[in-house]
């Protein structure tokens, strides 16, 4: 399992990005979303997830307020704004780029060289 | 990302400060009491699940501490202590605290002082157009010393200038005085009035200064002033 200080720096606001992206979300929904759907690989550490939320937040990248859970307790839910839109295409073309340049390096083999 | 919104968020950190811990806070019970309830169902008693998330959290204030340094609110906090221990720390000792703050009004006094009277006497030009071509004009007797200059002679040199060439009004640097070839910093002698428009923004200091300086037609070098004893020089550009 990797922890989140594996994590590339950066990575963190990629995920809560797309998270986000789905629909709007609380805090501890989003460290479910991205445990679900990276099949249990990543899980975030939950001390990390508000700092970088409100620095997303800060950013301009996402929006929050508040609403009803579902089991009806107050909770803060974050939505992607425009901004944020354009940042997690561009920060996924980046992700993108940087992922495949890393796996051509690995899978390089000594008779391809 | 947009500056603006990175600003705005932060006005709205600083002025909604209260709310916004307050949101925090509500924000981490949340998610502390959602995580129990997750834990509560598999099988975990409802107490120890309580105790398992708020463990497994981590300890609360570095990550509001975190979330408030996110938010750009460090500085102004930092800016808040440093501002407090200031104050207590006059409070503790008012004879330092008189002494430094007499030290800094001085110092302050004096240096607002001394750059006014730099900045009138020395930066700011002259409230007329061109300025730099203004001069001032003494009487050197034939035995020598300087004096100033009546303005009967003035008027006297400049009728006199007018018969011999009426209509000049150019430079004739070529007839100047030695002495003023020696001590002026002005090239030639140049027509005057029509050389000193007030500037319309000091109109009243101007005007107060041309009726003390102006003269109402162009005077030129030379001056036939061999006759009263003296010589007229330019003497110093002003």
């Amino acid at each position: 399992v990797a922890k989140q200080q594996d994590l590339l720096q950066g990575t963190l606001d990629l995920l809560i990005l797309k998270a986000v992206s789905l629909e709007p979300v609380h805090g501890y929904g989003i460290l479910l979303r991205i445990q679900q759907l990276s099949g249990g690989r990543l899980q975030i550490q939950q001390g990390s997830l508000y700092p970088a939320l409100y620095r997303v937040e800060t950013r301009g990248w996402i929006k929050s307020e508040w609403g009803e859970s579902e089991n009806n307790r107050r909770a803060k839910y974050y939505r992607l704004t425009a901004a944020g839109r354009r940042q997690l295409q561009t920060e996924t073309e980046t992700w993108s780029r940087l992922s495949a340049g890393v796996t051509g390096v690995l899978s390089a083999e000594p008779e391809r060289l | 990302m947009s500056l603006f919104a990175r600003g705005l968020s932060i006005l709205d950190g600083v002025f909604r400060r209260n709310r916004m811990e307050s949101g925090m806070d509500e924000e981490i019970r949340f998610h502390v009491a959602r995580y129990a309830d997750d834990l509560e169902r598999t099988g975990i008693p409802r107490a120890e699940a309580e105790r398992r998330a708020r463990r497994e959290f981590g300890p609360l204030e570095p990550v509001k501490e975190e979330c408030r340094q996110a938010r750009g609110l460090r500085l102004l906090d930092e800016t808040v202590q440093d501002l407090r221990y200031a104050v207590r720390s006059l409070r503790r000792s008012p004879g330092f605290a008189a002494v430094s703050i007499l030290t800094l009004a001085t110092g302050i006094g004096a240096n607002t002082a001394i750059f006014t009277l730099v900045d009138r006497w020395v930066l700011r030009p002259l409230p007329y157009h061109d300025a730099g071509n203004l001069v001032s004009i003494s009487t050197v007797a034939a035995k020598g010393g300087v004096g100033t200059t009546a303005a009967a002679d003035l008027y006297d040199w400049r009728s006199s200038a007018k018969a011999s060439k009426p209509s000049a009004d150019g430079p004739s640097p070529s007839t100047r005085s030695p002495q003023a070839a020696t001590r002026s910093r002005s090239s030639a002698w140049r027509p005057m009035p029509s050389s000193f428009p007030c500037s319309a923004s000091r109109r009243s200091l101007a005007a107060a200064s041309c009726r003390r300086t102006m003269f109402p037609a162009p005077l030129r070098w030379p001056f036939s002033a061999a006759a009263s004893g003296t010589r007229a020089s330019v003497a110093a550009a002003m």
